[in-house]
């Protein structure tokens, strides 16, 4: 008892520090929580309310469900395309995070390490271009998806895929055995590279690939209504933002690192791969991270450069598909509008710490 | 390690003499800063040329031009954004879409820093609560805003059991079909989607202040108001002015909320240049005004951007 003693009174403290605690901490906490956070319980609510007897009733308390059943998200995958988005959003957005990324890191590695006339200036195109709104040339943009021809298409697919194929080939092959395997051993990874690009783009534009788009390209000579517009487009916001993000990350690791190997003969583009991109893989998956949900959330392009229900992308999807005429199926809309947020939220929750730290990189130096 | 790897390189280049060829000077010259420059920034300067710059130069033309949906139409010069200067619905949509920046600015900021505060200090399930206060910020904001539709629709709002305990009356035609209160519902959820941001970055700001300022000051009998405004403020300033500039952009060129909630209604008092841009040029199938109506936004953003280039080169510099 009285060894208790002390050690309670020490642990004891005034009534006004539990005050000011609550005024300082819980209760502004608790408000911004509810601030934050009601609109998403709001919505599972009413999509697992039973839309008669609740969610058309006024009457009926809004905040709970008393008659909770999964009509609305079965509805969501029997009655409407809402499966046919979801796979449209997981191409589009991952095959767009795939260019941003790697379009992103060569030129955020030329950035930060390589010394040419002009660099300086690119890294301010780079950051500007960061900073353009979407809404500022959707208009413009569209007139180019629409009438830019096939063709056109085919050599941007073929230039860039040769453009990043080339130095890749020299990544995966030690330069002392270049040689020794022969010109087109060496050149291997580059020529794959470059077959996928093109079996890619034109894959996107033939009847196989029409067929997922459910267009007809028999007399189509655009990418009007093609993920490929997207695929394509969101890179124009996210390429600048990767740069602009690895630059920083690169800028940040230790040149001697990369020296020594460059003194032991390797190429910069071996340096850059085995050297510099694993010690940025956080920033990496930084931009990963920040590219797959900026494209999985894009709406204007998305409203505007797909014209079909079958293409559209989740988002544009449940916003423009679900809500037709006068009568709201306000649960369908709240399950697809849940559904549709998923992705994004898990893929954050696993990362939580890379998004913060991309999403502060701006503001916050280091 | 480095003595095998050196040997290794004399190897090569041994075996580079002997074989010497083409694809060797190729793969040298490759290697080249000058040239391994243009060479990696070639991918992304292409892509940049052809769906930023290009349309760019095509969207300043279109807006010059009486195009329709097909044709290239003809060069009217500036009547574009004359006629615009004359239409009641541009000069109104200028106006809401300073409101619409000014009003959500200032409250992200306020709650936003508040946020930050408040999520600075020590509390259980700390890691779960901050993480989880950016959800509105990092879900589809079309998606999100079809709970707010809900919430401010006339009839089955649950608005009215909030605001019935607290006597406020409920507007009878909801938020949406007033126009001064269908624009404080449009900034409303954008500083609910906005203000995580800006709180987290906050905190992120907080957190690099050194905590031995404040005991200094304290040691000193500075008080926390004191401490707040002669420490706090002061270091947190670059971080707010960047997040800040960040936000007013995106705000001032926001589409997705008001699209969902109002389509620019009613009575047009909801319009952004977004809006208003994508139901002239898309809907109305008026491309050259559509495109004058989201260049008119030009000047405000590039004073933005440059000015959120100098202060974050300034920064990098000091």
């Amino acid at each position: 008892m009285v060894a208790v003693a002390p050690a309670l009174r020490r642990n004891r403290r005034p009534l006004g520090y539990y005050l000011s605690r609550v005024v300082s901490l819980w209760l502004p906490l608790a408000l911004f929580l509810v601030f934050t956070l009601a609109p998403f319980w709001y919505m599972l609510v009413i999509s697992l309310k039973d839309q008669q007897l609740e969610v058309n009733n006024p009457a009926v308390f809004p905040f709970w469900p008393f008659h909770p059943n999964f009509d609305q998200y079965i509805d969501l995958f029997a009655r409407t395309q809402f499966p046919r988005w979801a796979l449209n959003t997981t191409i589009i957005a991952s095959l767009s995070t795939l260019v941003s990324l790697t379009f992103g890191t060569l030129a955020g590695y030329a950035l930060a390490r390589l010394r040419f006339r002009g660099a300086s200036l690119l890294g301010i195109i780079s950051f500007v271009t960061y900073l353009v709104p979407q809404t500022l040339l959707f208009i413009p943009l569209n007139i180019v998806i629409t009438r830019l021809p096939v063709p056109f298409f085919l050599v941007t697919v073929v230039f860039s895929t040769v453009a990043v194929g080339l130095p890749l080939l020299m990544l995966f092959i030690p330069p002392e055995k270049r040689v020794g395997w022969g010109p087109l051993a060496s050149w291997l990874p580059g020529i794959l590279l470059f077959g996928i690009g093109v079996s890619l783009g034109l894959w996107g534009l033939t009847a196989k690939g029409a067929a997922l788009n459910e267009i007809d390209l028999g007399g189509a000579t655009n990418l009007s209504n093609t993920m490929w517009a997207l695929i394509l487009t969101y890179p124009t916001f996210l390429v600048p933002f990767c740069t602009w993000l690895l630059t920083g990350y690169f800028q940040s690791i230790p040149r001697e690192l990369e020296e020594s190997a460059l003194i032991d003969g390797a190429s910069r583009m071996q340096a850059m791969l085995r050297i510099v991109v694993p010690l940025a893989l956080p920033g990496i998956l930084s931009a990963f991270i920040f590219a797959f949900t900026l494209s999985w959330n894009e709406y204007i392009y998305a409203l505007v450069f797909l014209t079909s229900t079958a293409n559209r992308t989740i988002p544009v999807g449940v916003v423009n598909e679900l809500i037709r005429g006068d009568v709201y199926f306000w649960g369908t809309l709240m399950a697809g509008a849940l559904l549709g947020s998923v992705p994004v939220a898990i893929v954050y929750s696993f990362f939580v710490d890379h998004y913060v730290s991309g999403l502060t990189a701006g503001a916050v130096k280091g | 390690m480095t003595v095998r790897a050196t040997a290794t390189a004399t190897g090569s280049s041994a075996a580079a003499v002997e074989r010497g060829g083409v694809l060797q000077t190729v793969e040298r010259f490759l290697d080249r800063e000058g040239v391994l420059g243009y060479l990696l920034m070639t991918p992304a300067l292409l892509l940049l040329i052809i769906f930023i710059a290009y349309p760019f130069v095509l969207g300043v033309w279109y807006s010059m031009s009486d195009v329709q949906i097909f044709g290239l139409g003809k060069f009217i010069g500036l009547k574009n954004y004359t006629d615009l200067l004359n239409s009641p619905v541009f000069l109104q949509t200028v106006k809401n879409s300073f409101v619409y920046t000014g009003f959500a600015t200032v409250f992200k900021l306020g709650l936003g820093l508040g946020m930050a505060l408040v999520l600075n200090q020590h509390f259980p399930l700390k890691n779960l609560i901050r993480s989880s206060v950016l959800l509105p910020y990092i879900v589809p904001t079309a998606l999100s805003t079809l709970a707010f539709l809900l919430a401010f629709n006339p009839t089955l709002s649950p608005l009215p059991w909030i605001f019935g305990p607290l006597h406020i009356p409920y507007p009878a035609a909801g938020f949406l079909g007033d126009p001064a209160l269908a624009m404080g519902a449009v900034i409303f959820v954008n500083v609910w989607r906005g203000t995580p941001f800006f709180a987290i970055s906050l905190l992120a700001g907080l957190q690099t202040i050194p905590q031995d300022l404040y005991e200094a000051a304290a040691i000193d009998g500075a008080n926390a108001p004191n401490r707040f405004r002669h420490i706090t403020v002061p270091l947190l300033t670059p971080v707010l002015t960047i997040v800040m500039l960040f936000s007013i952009i995106q705000t001032f060129a926001d589409f997705q909320i008001v699209q969902v909630l109002t389509r620019g209604g009613p009575a047009d008092s909801t319009h952004l240049f977004a809006t208003l841009a994508y139901q002239t040029g898309m809907q109305g199938g008026r491309l050259g005004q559509g495109a004058a109506v989201s260049l008119y936004m030009l000047p405000f953003l590039g004073l933005l951007v440059i000015a959120q280039l100098w202060y974050t080169r300034r920064n990098a510099s000091r």
